[in-house]
């Protein structure tokens, strides 16, 4: 019985978390109980060993500016929840739970769905025609004998062009354009003199390649304002904010 | 009608003023618990990810500050919510069928606690040794594991993780118990 209620309250022993009275009871026990005893040091060594090896292991430091990464972080999120919000951007999946029973994301649902409305729509447009629907064929529209299928438009967006960094962009096209003049055969051109009309449009090709770069960093650059003046107007009393302030000012 | 206890809390200004649309007050806050929270995430989840949840933590603070009613010290509520976040995180790995175990770095940590005076044999043993450590924490249920690193590894009293758990200080015990017997049973070989 002893025993028993002393392996109970071991840990609370060995954390020096029982009231005084408990303790020397406790201590008594296990000053005759072999059994016990042992209990206790192998409760004892494996805890230490698994405590200290646990803080043996240090975190690695948190990384110096974190503080403006939280503001960027947060500065983020915030723009993902406005977007969300005004639904330009995907919505967060919710769960939807089934008349069958299970959970599945909205997504996967609204999936499903169009999936089979889709399948349906297609279906009864074959079977409208009823008795050919084999004679449809898609892929060649001159032979079409079955019903018009209305081509699906899908709205691709436009591709955004951020240049990783614009200068090296241009610097390596110049270096390719000066290869590929290298690698002409008119012997003009070989010597690298920079004279004649082959010379004067790669020039022209050249000054067109910087053109579309420069436009690209005008248009890096208004992006930047624009996230900066964001910065500037959520967070006016923060570094960043002041530091954002002080960048739009030099833009402007 | 039962009265909130008053709990005298260091950072309860700086909250107020963080509340009150304050930022360099929250920045305040977050330089004063960065480094721990940091830790403490660092011992519940791997060293990939640290820094993502540690960020996500104080972002989550951030936006719910409002919601804070000073019940509790401003540490112990974040102290929370970075648990949720590593309980989320190991989810999350479940659902993805990934292992809740931990990314061992072994043999730096081994060489930089035992020096390199040890042989090569005895440095890998006490590598594979540290290791095997490492996975039985890890794989500890989720409910022991959190308990167990807050008290022993953290250092927070008893109390103190029942609050930052909102559990019974009773039921903190019974798993800090329950903890321990497992790893006496795990480790038991492990000890000469």
């Amino acid at each position: 019985m002893n025993c028993r209620k002393v392996k109970k309250n071991l840990v609370l022993f060995l954390d020096g978390e029982l009231p005084p009275s408990e303790a020397a009871f406790v201590r008594g026990h296990l000053e005759v109980c072999e059994a016990c005893r042992k209990e206790a040091e192998l409760l004892r060594s494996t805890f230490d060993l698994a405590v200290q090896r646990a803080r043996e292991k240090t975190a690695p430091p948190p990384p110096e500016d974190y503080v403006s990464l939280f503001w960027q972080r947060e500065l983020d999120e915030r723009a993902g929840r406005e977007s969300v919000a005004s639904g330009a951007s995907q919505r967060v999946p919710q769960k939807t739970r089934w008349p069958f029973g299970g959970v599945m994301r909205t997504r996967y649902a609204i999936g499903a769905v169009s999936v089979i409305v889709v399948a349906a729509a297609v279906l009864s447009i074959l079977l409208q025609d009823g008795k050919q629907p084999s004679k449809v064929r898609l892929s060649s529209p001159g032979k079409e004998v079955g019903p018009e299928v209305p081509a699906i438009v899908t709205h691709q967006p436009t591709p955004v062009i951020v240049a990783a960094d614009p200068f090296a962009q241009i610097e390596k096209q110049l270096e390719e354009l000066e290869a590929a003049v290298r690698k002409l055969k008119v012997p003009a051109l070989r010597t690298a003199s920079f004279t004649g009309e082959e010379m004067q449009e790669v020039y022209a090709s050249i000054g067109l390649a910087a053109a579309n770069n420069y436009r690209d960093i005008l248009k890096m650059n208004d992006v930047a304002a624009k996230r900066y003046a964001q910065v500037a107007r959520i967070y006016p009393e923060t570094p960043a904010g002041r530091e954002a302030q002080q960048i739009l000012s030099r833009l402007n | 009608m039962r009265k909130a206890k008053a709990v005298v809390d260091p950072d309860f200004d700086l909250v107020e003023k963080s509340k009150a649309g304050d930022n360099a007050a929250f920045e305040e806050l977050l330089s004063r618990h960065y480094q721990r929270t940091h830790a403490m995430i660092f011992h519940l989840t791997d060293a990939n990810r640290v820094d993502d949840l540690t960020q996500e933590t104080f972002c989550l603070a951030y936006r719910n500050l409002h919601r804070f009613r000073g019940d509790a010290k401003f540490s112990t509520w974040l102290t929370r919510i970075a648990t949720n976040q590593c309980r989320s995180e190991w989810r999350k790995r479940k659902r993805r069928g990934e292992h809740r175990l931990e990314d061992v770095p072994g043999e730096a940590i081994a060489e930089k606690a035992h020096g390199k005076s040890k042989s090569g044999r005895e440095t890998m043993m006490e590598t594979e040794k540290g290791e095997r450590i490492d996975r039985e924490i890890a794989v500890l249920p989720p409910k022991l594991r959190i308990a167990f690193t807050l008290r022993y590894i953290e250092g927070n009293s008893p109390a103190e993780v029942a609050a930052i758990l909102g559990c019974k200080l009773g039921t903190v015990r019974s798993r800090l118990f329950n903890a321990r017997e497992i790893l006496k049973v795990r480790l038991r070989d492990l000890v000469k």
